[in-house]
């Protein structure tokens, strides 16, 4: 009986002793300590970006500093994976200003609604969290925990389970790498040093490898994996309660803010963007969204929102993480904002204004039914079910007229098959004349289309119909389309809580317009209609009207004898800013690009300039199993064609070329696995390393053959040009094109991406006139991060009459690579007039 | 509620401390609180699935007592009586399992004829548990119709026996022969069978939590993967074979362990299954309660054994056809049944033809358990992939392809499913080596108690917020 007792002490006795934490290590955990070192390697910065993962991956510190102006090592991510808001308050607590770090400005750089959680999930966050809290932590105790005490030893104990579970995952993943996929010959140490840990290789390899194969969709929400069944249903809603946001008051906002400024310090928050595909899940609350503001405005800290920041599913490597090429992006966006809070100055930090939309959430509905169109003659096609339908009425409607105006597909009429509409935009090469698919497609000015069923002679009457489309918008493959037919009114209704206090709402609207007819009119929340004028192609109309208190609505209407109105933008300017409920939210309608260098233009652009050559490799290639070599070339690692196909989005665009004594082998950059496995010249490039393989299956290296690195001199590649160091690129301008530029040139845009040090990246870019140079300006990688750069011009006359004009791109040449998609003039047809 | 929720634990407690206590000198007050319990257990999430069970349960007490015993009434009603239980209890689980499946089908087949048929999307929610209970409850009309069991009175009695909730959404399928008589008794405390039971829930509390639980993301991982290799494949369908096996005979374990602990002893569902040395072996270890059910009820009825080769290969195809379809309306259940009927069909045409003493030798059992754990895992890669085309897709897989990052994770996934698999083999060892020796010795309550204690402490270690539920809750 007593062993029955002791024996289950002394396993429980073991266990705890395992887990319990030490005194010193309930004073310093050894996360804590690891902070405390990672700070002390840091040392003054001034700025410190505070945040969990989405901050690692999210931005570029290198980049940041240099678009700042920082010195190096001036500014400093903190951030752990897993962690949120109760966290970053902890770090700058406990281990920020308790040891005496006083950076000028805290950056908390999240997803709003991250910042705005205080719930902490059991398991590994509340570890972590644990781990980080000392002995005094009113603050979270009362929002993490709902109580005034310490989680205490139990709560260490708790933490320091997860970490053993963790660590013994872990570590069976470690043994059965470092077993089996390290090398004997990868152990020994070069040049007298330490030899490489099994374990430590086996480690690093791991996570490298796991890295690369489950990103992306294949990092997805394990959660959803299996089968949903009742009870996970239960499980997943008690999951969304505590997803629930508290009010901003009992967040860590205000704590963080308080802690942040009690230091003498300056605070700004960051909304960061997550991939399209689960935005609307991390969507806050406009409500809650405007709280958030209010309370950092009344505080005087800041607020940077790029969560609608224009991204897609390229720019991340999960849902939440963004890639290094998104990461680019998030960082300039940032730099910029951060520059125009001037947040590293003196100046109080501007209250943030919400966009407009955020606080206006509308709802469009159409007035009035949509008009019947007249009965088209009906014909056989080929085969059993395809058949035309002319367009009775509809001729304006038909594709070839809407491709004139503008956007295409976009027709509203759709076939009905008896009372079912018929798929519209149907695909012809999958649909022939005996599958009844049912689907139309548009042909010349009528529609072409399958049946839903097999037709017999004589064609039935009646069973076919054309009409239009009732929904709105109209789902095409291009994107949403918003018609307004005659006799009927697009309306926006804005709810009751859009009142402005009766501040002035500018609304313009622009539309094409399909058919004869009067065009329609714009009104305001009740005021005056404003009619649309023509202006080129386009109508446009604009009213201003203070709207007061809510619901007031924005419409849209055609006169019943009126035209077609497809919307190509409705945006709303308020004191709050700008909405675009229709067309694009900058100012991209305005924008008219009148000339410039593309590949799409296919210019005669030319190159005068040999590629400059490179170094010779540092060493020897050496021979790598099975069949290939690797040659190390540090100057040309920033367009390894990994690199370049994730900026670019272009695979085996790298104009890097290897040359087997001395001729070009006829290969672009490859797969490692199988220059190294099959040879044949197959090669790749990773950062400096290139692995190279023969033309003729011996070995690099040991066949006595000689091997070079070149670029090409074909420039062209995958869309774009390539401008190497000390390169000089020249496009001559369309001449026709420039005489018929309506207005001033009033601005010039490159798009293209710099590769390798953004610091040391720069274009020189020229315009030239008749001989004559009128335009230069510098245009550095920093600049391009975004993968654009617009440059405001002087609002010179210069293209007013018929000269030779051209464009002149300049290099350094010891600076680094670009890769330049367009050069564009444009002027703002608003600005300019129109 | 599952097994595995704190709430379910409190619970427990008081059902105990009622149940042991100031119930415990009347029956009807224990079955009346059990009964009450159970109704909790099972609305716990979604109440109205109360009623479909009452509905059942209230459908076969009336089929029973209308019945009565054989010659209480024409045998022509009696069949009747028989057809509507089955019209009630299959057409319940037909509507809500198999509806959206059928409509599916319908449509797809329709289509592939020219045929547009714009048939609704039916999103029927499953009631938890519902294949288990109607199974459970149409074994008793059955066995009454057969004369084998006296239709009950009591509904209280009939009542616990269709809810009772330590068997109620995942099995075992309890007969009613077995399970009534001993709702119908006195219970009498039992201090081995009690602890005897707490030892048993412990054990299946650790093999849902730090078995399968564990393994169950790394073989998502490589089933969610959009080009996985074929040896990553191979690794996840041997660490799905752990999972479910974990899952399963875990759910049971604390099904069997928390029932005995109220003093009623439910039928022994799993044993040893990846020990089988051929098919029908397989089935006589695995979901025991449930492959007999199908051999009484349906392979059976269907001609069983009783015809020549060919009615004994429509009754396997049939049998297990069905046994597929139990399971889900997917057809890669369906697949799954023909191929358990296609090993069934194979072993018995083959085995004649293998020399029998080359089959009772020791090498010969240990390569057929390994021929036949192949076999499996070849049927629980068709169970655990939903999608035919992505199931070909692995089947056409060159085996020996892969990067060295698809080799890295199955050679991690594999020694993971070792590690998995230590506890399992473990646990055999002990039972058959230790425990006969220890039992009813001094050592037995010391060494209880360590595993006790060694059991819950790895429970704890291993638990997580994101438990995923018991596998067999979805059929």
């Amino acid at each position: 009986m007593a062993l029955a007792v002791l024996l289950p002490a002394l396993i429980t006795g073991a266990w705890l002793w395992a887990l319990w934490p030490a005194a010193e290590e309930r004073a310093l955990s050894a996360a804590a300590a690891d902070v405390d070192a990672e700070l002390a390697d840091a040392g003054e910065v001034d700025l410190l970006l505070v945040g969990s993962s989405h901050l690692g991956r999210g931005v570029d510190m290198r980049q940041l500093e240099g678009a700042l102006d920082l010195p190096k090592g001036r500014a400093h991510a903190l951030w752990r994976s897993n962690i949120q808001a109760p966290h970053w308050y902890a770090l700058l607590k406990n281990r920020v200003y308790a040891n005496g770090h006083r950076p000028p400005v805290v950056v908390i750089v999240s997803t709003l609604r991250r910042t705005m959680q205080t719930h902490v999930e059991p398991g590994l966050r509340e570890a972590s969290l644990i781990e980080q809290m000392t002995a005094d932590e009113p603050v979270i105790n009362r929002l993490v925990f709902g109580r005034d005490e310490q989680p205490g030893a139990w709560g260490f104990v708790k933490a320091r389970r997860t970490r053993l579970r963790e660590g013994l995952l872990d570590g069976l993943r470690t043994v059965t790498v470092g077993a089996l996929f390290v090398r004997a010959d990868e152990l020994v140490a070069e040049g007298g040093g330490e030899p490489a840990s099994r374990w430590a290789l086996g480690d690093a390899r791991a996570r490298e490898a796991f890295e690369r194969l489950f990103v992306g969709d294949n990092a997805r929400d394990m959660s959803l994996a299996f089968r949903a069944v009742p009870v996970v249903e239960a499980a997943r809603g008690k999951d969304e309660d505590s997803e629930a946001l508290a009010p901003v008051a009992q967040t860590f906002v205000p704590e963080i803010i308080s802690l942040v400024q009690g230091a003498g310090g300056r605070v700004v928050f960051v909304d960061l963007p997550v991939s399209p595909k689960v935005s609307a899940e991390h969507e806050v609350p406009p409500a809650v969204r405007r709280d958030f503001v209010d309370a950092l405005n009344a505080a005087g800290a800041g607020f940077i929102d790029l969560h609608r920041l224009e991204l897609d599913q390229r720019d991340f490597r999960d849902l939440t993480h963004l890639n290094p090429k998104g990461a680019k992006k998030v960082t300039s966006a940032l730099a910029e904002a951060l520059q125009g809070l001037g947040v590293l100055g003196e100046a109080p930090i501007p209250a943030h204004e919400l966009s407009l939309d955020l606080l206006l959430q509308p709802t469009f509905r159409r007035d009035g039914d949509p008009p019947a169109l007249p009965a088209g003659a009906l014909s056989r096609d080929k085969g059993a079910c395809a058949l035309r339908l002319a367009l009775g009425g509809g001729e304006p409607l038909s594709e070839p007229e809407l491709k004139r105006l503008g956007p295409a597909p976009s027709s509203p009429v759709v076939i009905f098959d008896g009372d079912t509409p018929l798929v519209t935009f149907g695909k012809p090469d999958v649909t022939t004349g005996d599958t009844c698919h049912g689907q139309s497609w548009y042909a010349g000015v009528g529609l072409r289309f399958t049946a839903r069923s097999p037709v017999p002679d004589p064609l039935p009457e009646g069973r076919f119909r054309a009409a239009l489309a009732p929904e709105l918008p109209l789902k095409t493959p291009q994107g949403d389309r918003y018609w307004v037919y005659p006799g009927t009114s697009l309306v926006l209704d804005l709810p009751a809580e859009a009142s402005l206090d009766g501040q002035a709402l500018e609304v313009d609207a622009v539309v094409r317009l399909a058919g004869p007819g009067a065009p329609p009119v714009l009104s305001v929340g009740g005021g005056a209609p404003q009619p649309f004028a023509a202006q080129g192609s386009l109508w446009s109309a604009r009213a201003t009207h203070s709207p007061g208190a809510g619901p007031w609505s924005i419409a849209i209407s055609g006169p019943p004898d009126g035209a077609f109105a497809l919307i190509s933008h409705l945006r709303v300017r308020g004191p709050a800013g700008t909405a675009a409920y229709i067309g694009e939210e900058v100012d991209e309608a305005w924008k008219v690009e009148v000339q410039g260098l593309s590949r799409q233009g296919a210019q005669a652009v030319r190159f005068p300039n040999p590629p400059p050559p490179l170094p010779a490799p540092e060493k020897a290639p050496r021979p790598v199993p099975q069949k290939a070599a690797v040659i190390v070339v540090p100057r040309i690692a920033s367009i390894a064609e990994t690199h370049i196909s994730e900026a670019l989005g272009v695979p085996f665009a790298s104009p890097v070329r290897i040359t087997e004594d001395g001729v070009v082998i006829d290969q672009r950059p490859g797969s490692c696995l199988v220059a190294r496995e099959k040879g044949g010249g197959v090669w790749c490039h990773r950062d400096e390393r290139l692995f190279i393989s023969a033309t003729d299956g011996s070995i690099p290296g040991e066949n006595g053959k000689a091997y070079g690195v070149t670029l090409t001199e074909e420039r062209g590649m995958g869309g774009g040009w390539w401008v190497y160091p000390g390169d000089r690129m020249l496009g001559p301008l369309d001449r026709p094109r420039v005489g018929q530029v309506p207005g001033d040139v009033m601005w010039l845009l490159v798009k293209g991406w710099a590769f390798g040090d953004p610091a040391r990246a720069a274009l020189t870019v020229e315009l030239w006139l008749d001989g004559e140079q009128v335009f230069e300006t510098v245009v550095t990688g920093a600049q391009l991060a975004r993968g654009q750069h617009r440059v405001d011009l002087p609002r010179e006359r210069w293209f007013r009459d018929d000269r030779r004009a051209s464009i002149r791109i300049t290099t350094e040449e010891d600076g680094e690579f670009f890769w330049i998609k367009d050069v564009l003039l444009g002027h703002d047809r608003r600005q300019a007039g129109g | 509620m599952t097994f595995i929720q704190s709430e379910f634990l409190w619970l427990f407690a008081g059902v105990l401390a009622l149940y042991w206590g100031p119930l415990r000198s009347s029956r009807r007050l224990q079955n009346l609180m059990l009964l009450i319990v159970s109704l909790v257990f099972y609305g716990w999430v979604h109440p109205w699935f109360c009623l479909l069970l009452g509905g059942s349960a209230v459908l076969d007490y009336s089929v029973g007592r209308a019945m009565g015993a054989p010659g209480a009434r024409p045998p022509g009603q009696r069949k009747a009586l028989l057809a509507l239980s089955m019209a009630g209890n299959l057409g319940m689980l037909g509507w809500f399992k198999y509806a959206g499946f059928f409509v599916a089908n319908v449509a797809a087949a329709l289509e592939a004829l020219g045929v547009q048929a714009h048939l609704p999307t039916l999103q029927i929610m499953l009631p938890v548990g519902i294949s288990f209970y109607t199974f459970q409850t149409m074994s008793y009309t059955i066995d009454v119709y057969r004369g084998d069991l006296q239709p009950r009175r009591d509904f209280l009695d009939y009542g616990l026996f269709v809810t009772i909730f330590p068997q109620l959404v995942a099995g075992p399928v309890e007969r009613a022969s077995r399970l009534l008589p001993q709702v119908e008794v006195e219970r009498r405390w039992s201090t081995r069978a009690f602890t005897s039971g707490v030892g048993l829930a412990l054990w299946g509390g650790f093999k849902k939590i730090v078995i399968a639980d564990t393994i169950a993301p790394y073989v998502d991982s490589v089933f969610m993967h959009t080009s996985p290799s074929a040896a990553m494949v191979a690794a996840a369908t041997v660490g799905f074979a752990i999972q479910i096996l974990a899952d399963f005979s875990g759910y049971t374990d604390i099904a069997r362990g928390t029932a005995r602990m109220l003093g009623f002893e439910l039928m022994l569902n799993f044993d040893h299954p990846y020990l089988a040395a051929n098919p029908s072996e397989f089935w006589r270890r695995w979901h025991i309660s449930f492959s007999s059910w199908i051999r009484d009820y349906v392979y059976i009825p269907l001609g069983g054994s009783r015809g020549g080769a060919w009615s004994r290969h429509k009754a396997t195809f049939g049998a297990m056809l069905i046994s597929g379809l139990w399971h889900g309306a997917s057809w890669t259940f369906v697949l799954w049944g023909a191929w358990h009927a296609l090993l069934l069909t194979a072993y018995r045409a083959v085995t004649p033809r293998i020399p029998k003493a080359w089959r009772d030798s020791g090498p010969g059992h240990a390569a057929a358990v390994a021929l036949m754990f192949g076999f499996t895992c070849v049927g629980w890669l068709i169970f655990r992939e939903t999608h035919l085309d992505r199931l070909l897709g692995y089947l056409r897989l060159p085996p020996l392809d892969g990067s060295p990052d698809q080799w890295m994770a199955a050679a991690v996934l594999t020694a993971l499913c070792a590690a998995a698999a230590v506890p399992l083999v473990g646990a055999l060892l002990v039972e058959t080596y230790v425990l006969p020796r220890i039992r009813r010795t001094s050592w037995e309550l010391p060494f209880r108690a360590a595993a006790w204690t060694t059991l819950v402490l790895a429970m704890f270690t291993f638990t997580r917020v994101t438990t995923n539920d018991f596998i067999y809750f979805a059929f």
